[in-house]
């Protein structure tokens, strides 16, 4: 009998990928490559689309926009992008000769935010907001009324509705990269340079400190209902436990056998109590969020994985690697072919 | 095989002719695609598709730490070029006239990602050779950057008597007897003299040269107290700090240790010895570079550290003529040279 195997669909783009996205109907997949363009695939109809979103450039960031229709993309041509299925590419703004680092939209807010190094734009304002150093990163709270700005020493929360606000700062010394807020606005996470997580707690401005991973941690995202924070940079998925008094003294608990080399990328499910993980041996796995061995979606190829997003209602996974293999799996051929493993 | 893609770190006082070597690398047909990060204060235009503007924004990681200051802007930079795999064969960065050229190459060694996909290729700086003596008196600098070279360019060598130019031949060899030294004008120099040296590669470098670190160090050295003492700022006086002001001057206080063995060393008895060393002096230890004949291993043993941040490793065999002597240089402000000779003399097995 032939093998199942887990993924529905395979692409081989032979050009790096910056990362894929789905928009809010999990109808449209975007994966955007770093030649400046993108490849959407409508899953309905199974037709694709190539879009030249900086033609001169490369991307730096991405993200789904604010309508949960379109994507947005900003580079290193100095332009914030705006693309769709249906629509053109078209700049929404430029910056001639500057690297326009992170992009970042809020659904509840309709707002938009791209950084200019120390600089952040909200569209539409004329004002940038001033950072004290370069962004690492930014994150609109769930409800769209903050924005986290993660630079050297901390984070900046900026009122999104205040014309000319100040900042709360929330101080720790060191280059905080990566930033993300739990999803009842909890708490607000930074990843840093000195492979550790940074966090507040925004009822009591309490800290929190997790440190032991042996690499960077390049991908840290929250579980569905913000019960676990699963996150990248060891060779097991490491998820820190954010029920009740939250993880301080608590242990992560770690997920799958320990891999060769490290976890690049995590995709908690959107709806479910469970995570895709990516690895730079090229494996990728879903676990559950609890002590039990993770099925194996793609077996290990040595070629890193980049790229893992699960479209919004949880029934669609891509991931892609560095060199621009995409696999697209549904819950139907994830089910196949693990029942015919059992 | 090495993937990893060539960083040159292009370094230089204002006007020595920075821009001038940079406009070379990036016109010239040598067949190479280069990105390239300037500094935001750029002296002229720059034609090339892929350069990017840096602001030098430096930190402290480990909490404060200053032996770990590296660059912020250079590890958000090169990240994202180097997901960019075959787009270019190397990079280059140009800094400041100003800029400290540690934290550039601490980023080298403390950021993960980086040292997957880059290598530091080597540390070019460009002087003016009739510019020189008075910034080696004015600029804390124009010292470090002599220092920290792998290559230097004696740039506008017409401009200077031959005189002149020998003395300042001696001044460079007392900071940095190491240094692969190019004198040029309008640093008209062979390119390849330049690029892709592979000067933190140390074993690549015996492999070129077996008697690097052998010759010149020695020789520069037992020049050291005379040279200086013609001056009125005498090193004898070690304690004097660096980053005093006040006099509105600034004395030459970095210089070169050399150290030698001909017995084989004990690698515990050197390794406790050198990270005592490191956690000590590690501040005022700009660079060092070193062949060991450890005990036991049929292999040079090289390694090499910028302040606190030191890599080790063995490299190619001993040759079967080759007498195996154990040789380490220190650059670095305030070393005591007999504490140091003293120390290494108790790593001997």
């Amino acid at each position: 009998m032939h093998a199942q195997t887990t993924y529905a669909k395979q692409l081989a783009l032979n050009e790096n990928v910056l990362t894929v996205l789905f928009n809010e109907s999990g109808t449209i997949a975007a994966i955007v490559l770093l030649d400046g363009t993108a490849l959407l695939l409508n899953l309905e109809s199974g037709e694709e689309k190539r879009l030249t979103l900086h033609a001169m450039g490369s991307p730096l960031a991405a993200c789904v926009d604010c309508d949960g229709e379109g994507f947005l993309s900003t580079g290193d041509d100095g332009r914030l992008v705006r693309f769709a299925w249906f629509d053109e590419p078209t700049a929404l703004a430029e910056h001639k000769g500057k690297w326009l680092d992170h992009v970042a939209a809020s659904a509840n807010g309709a707002l938009r935010a791209y950084s200019v190094g120390k600089e952040v734009y909200l569209l539409g304002r004329d004002k940038p907001l001033a950072q004290p150093s370069s962004v690492g990163g930014l994150a609109f709270s769930p409800n769209g009324k903050r924005l986290a700005v993660s630079h050297y020493n901390g984070v900046s929360l900026w009122w999104t509705n205040a014309r000319d606000s100040t900042p709360q700062t929330l101080l720790w010394k060191g280059s905080h990269l990566g930033v993300r807020w739990h999803p009842a606005g909890d708490y607000v996470m930074t990843s840093m340079q000195e492979n550790s997580l940074h966090g507040w707690r925004m009822k009591d401005m309490g800290e929190l400190r997790m440190a032991g991973y042996p690499g960077k941690i390049h991908s840290f995202e929250f579980s569905a209902k913000g019960k676990w924070l699963v996150t990248s940079g060891a060779d097991q998925i490491i998820c820190w436990p954010f029920t009740g008094s939250g993880p301080q003294g608590k242990p992560p608990m770690a997920l799958g056998i320990p891999e060769p080399l490290p976890c690049t990328v995590v995709a908690p499910h959107p709806r479910d109590e469970m995570t895709a993980a990516g690895f730079a041996s090229g494996r990728v796995i879903l676990a559950l969020l609890e002590d039990r061995l993770p099925v194996e979606l793609l077996p290990p190829d040595s070629i890193p994985v980049v790229a893992l997003r699960w479209a919004p209602d949880g029934r669609t996974l891509l991931s892609a690697k560095e060199n621009g293999q995409v696999h697209l799996y549904t819950t139907e051929s994830i089910m196949r072919a693990t029942a015919q493993l059992s | 095989m090495d993937s990893k893609i060539p960083v040159t770190v292009l370094t230089g006082y204002l006007g020595a002719g920075k821009t001038t070597l940079l406009n070379r690398i990036l016109t010239e047909p040598h067949g190479k695609k280069y990105a390239v990060v300037i500094n935001e204060f750029g002296e002229v235009g720059i034609d090339n598709d892929l350069v990017v503007g840096a602001d030098e924004e430096v930190f402290e990681m480990n909490n404060g730490c200053i032996c770990c200051r590296v660059r912020g802007d250079l590890i958000r930079i090169l990240g994202n070029l180097l997901k960019r795999k075959g787009k270019f064969d190397g990079i280059i960065i140009e800094t400041t006239g100003l800029a400290d050229p540690g934290p550039v190459a601490q980023t080298f060694f403390v950021d993960d990602d980086i040292q997957k996909g880059a290598k530091l290729d080597s540390i070019v700086t460009v002087v003016d050779a009739r510019h020189l003596a008075q910034r080696l008196h004015d600029a804390p600098e124009a010292e470090e950057q002599v220092a920290f070279a792998d290559v230097l360019l004696l740039n506008k060598t017409d401009l200077v008597t031959p005189t002149e130019l020998a003395l300042l031949e001696t001044r460079i060899r007392l900071i940095n007897p190491y240094a692969k030294l190019l004198k040029t004008q309008r640093c008209a120099v062979d390119l390849n003299e330049v690029l892709n040296q592979g000067a933190f590669d140390l074993s690549r470098i015996i492999e070129r040269d077996p008697h690097f670190l052998d010759a010149e160090d020695d020789h520069a050295h037992h020049h050291e107290h005379d040279e200086h003492c013609h001056d009125e700022h005498c090193t004898h006086e070690h304690h004097h700090h660096h980053h005093d002001h006040d006099h509105g001057r600034h004395d030459v206080t970095i210089h070169s240790v050399s150290l030698t063995s001909d017995k084989p060393i004990d690698p515990e008895k050197f390794n406790s010895w050198m990270n005592e060393v490191i956690a000590t002096k590690g501040q005022d230890l700009l660079r060092y570079k070193g062949i060991l004949n450890m005990k036991g291993l049929e292999q040079r043993f090289v390694l090499q550290g910028v302040h606190m941040l030191m890599e080790g490793q063995p490299s190619a065999p001993w040759p079967a003529t080759d007498k195996r002597n154990s040789r380490l240089v220190f650059i670095g402000r305030k070393l005591d040279e007999k504490a140091l000779k003293d120390g290494f003399a108790t790593c001997t097995a």
